[in-house]
């Protein structure tokens, strides 16, 4: 326990800048996943 | 004409930077068209039938939706990772395997290249069994070449192929390959499911349940943020004039040690332990009951206590598989070693066997400290799940920390490689100036252009 004393992580600000940046991101690729599937099946329904 | 060379080595070096990117999106699209391509022969009429009457839990979401589609990409990565598992665990037991794994690029290719084989054979294995099944159910037609032996070769090429792709990346591409396909797979399945976990509480608990769901979910991408990211750090004192003096600079030399050494691995490793029940779910219709406890759905039930086991085997695993990525990826004596040769010593601690003894402690106990952050993480939403009755909370968990962490490590490279483009940019101007060839002021310049 007293290792883990000196334990440093992220402050609040750096977790609200750089934890919105990382989840901004993934929300971005989701949305972009989420069309490439769309995409995707339609081309599929068309084709197959 | 010297900067006329430098501008050009720029241009090539900004070329190759975009060329890895694109090509790591275009495998990432290549993988989600491969997940939606369905496995030929397969009748859409049963398929739906069968699918709607089973759970594939953790392994459809780490497939990326592939099991419940029956695309030729069924299986995924699975087999890679389980191959990895074995690999890793030879390497403890078989000493020419655990020296392959830490002498360098030349034996990480070679124990690349054995993965990949035995993620072939785990892959036909796989395949054949749920084949079979598919056959059984009608899914796939009655004839042995077409119903078995067409449908298990593409699936488990379709397997091989990701995982080469996967390896192709971090090899020659942008970013861990295998990690950004699982969390490409995943983000396909997690928008979905924390729509519809924030609509049952809505439905449950109306607005104040809505705004409650989405605060904690926030404050859990905050906390998984700040596991990913907490380190203990050693403040180093060098015993000779260092190159930092001479240059003039304030530079205080720590020696960080993270939490999680290996990443999110164990959590995907000890994943891939609890989407079994899923695979057997999908060749037979009675889920032994052995098995059955690794469904995340079945946890802290209060109807079935028992089925609790399940967590605390996970939790075990993830303990298990985090101490097993610490021995892989950081070693107290080797560190100690490297510290005392570049003339360096902790602060407060005498070189040699002490500053050894003094780091494999702290790197147990960092270790064993991201091995609970990461069980807390992964097991506080499955209680949730039991106690809020909504089952696909579960999986968020999981799910959040995959992403998460691959996409802070990926925008982390990202940052790195644009700071090594600003430098490569302002090469030109420098080599004029008045600091020529000093490469903490290249640096400091290249901080002002970004």
């Amino acid at each position: 326990m007293k290792i883990l004393k000196d334990l440093k992580g992220p402050g609040l600000k750096e977790i609200f800048l750089s934890g919105g940046l990382v989840l901004g991101a993934s929300v971005i690729v989701a949305i972009i996943i989420a069309a490439l599937d769309t995409w995707f099946m339609s081309l599929v329904d068309m084709f197959v | 004409m010297s900067r006329m060379k430098s501008s050009r080595a720029g241009h090539r070096i900004r070329f190759s930077f975009h060329i890895q990117v694109l090509g790591t999106l275009g495998c990432v699209v290549l993988y989600r068209l491969l997940a939606n391509l369905p496995l030929p022969f397969a009748d859409p009429a049963f398929l739906s039938a069968f699918m709607a009457s089973r759970s594939f839990g953790m392994m459809d979401i780490l497939s990326g939706g592939s099991m419940s589609r029956l695309s030729v990409a069924t299986l995924g990565i699975s087999p890679y990772v389980s191959a990895s598992i074995i690999v890793q665990l030879l390497g403890a037991v078989f000493p020419v395997i655990s020296l392959l794994q830490r002498s360098g690029p030349v034996g990480q290719k070679k124990i690349r290249s054995m993965t990949l084989g035995i993620s072939a054979g785990i892959s036909v294995i796989s395949g054949s069994m749920l084949a079979t099944n598919y056959r059984n159910a009608g899914i796939l037609p009655d004839s042995f070449v077409f119903g078995i032996v067409i449908p298990v070769f593409i699936m488990a090429a379709c397997s091989v192929g990701l995982a080469a792709l996967g390896c192709y990346i971090d090899e020659k591409l942008f970013g861990r390959g295998v990690s950004i396909l699982i969390a490409a797979g995943v983000l396909s399945s997690l928008p979905g499911s924390i729509l519809s976990a924030g609509k049952a509480m809505y439905n449950n608990y109306g607005t104040a349940g809505t705004i409650m769901f989405i605060c904690g979910f926030l404050v859990f991408c905050g906390m998984v943020f700040w596991l990913v990211n907490c380190r203990l750090e050693l403040k180093l004192s060098y015993s000779g004039k260092s190159v930092a003096d001479e240059m003039n600079l304030d530079a205080v030399s720590v020696l960080p040690l993270v939490a999680l050494p290996g990443g999110v691995m164990p959590v995907i490793f000890a994943s891939y332990f609890l989407s079994i029940p899923s695979i057997f779910g999908a060749v037979s219709d009675e889920v032994p009951v052995i098995i059955r406890f690794l469904d995340m759905t079945a946890w802290f039930d209060p109807a079935q206590p028992l089925m609790t086991i399940g967590a605390l085997v996970y939790a075990v695993l993830i303990w298990l598989f985090g101490r097993m990525s610490q021995i892989m990826s950081v070693n107290a004596t080797e560190l100690s070693e490297s510290l005392r040769r570049g003339g360096c010593t902790i602060e407060g601690v005498a070189s040699g066997p002490d500053t050894e003894k003094f780091l494999a402690e702290r790197i147990r106990v960092m270790t064993d400290f991201g091995s609970i952050g990461l069980c807390f993480v992964a097991i506080v939403p499955t209680i949730l799940a039991s106690v809020l009755d909504m089952p696909g909370l579960g999986y968020i968990g999981t799910s959040v920390l995959l992403v998460i962490s691959v996409m802070q490590e990926t925008l982390a490279e990202l940052h790195a490689m644009f700071a090594g483009l600003a430098y490569n940019q302002c090469l030109p101007a420098m080599q004029k100036g008045p600091r020529a060839g000093n490469p903490f002021a290249l640096l400091e310049k290249a901080r002002v252009i970004k």
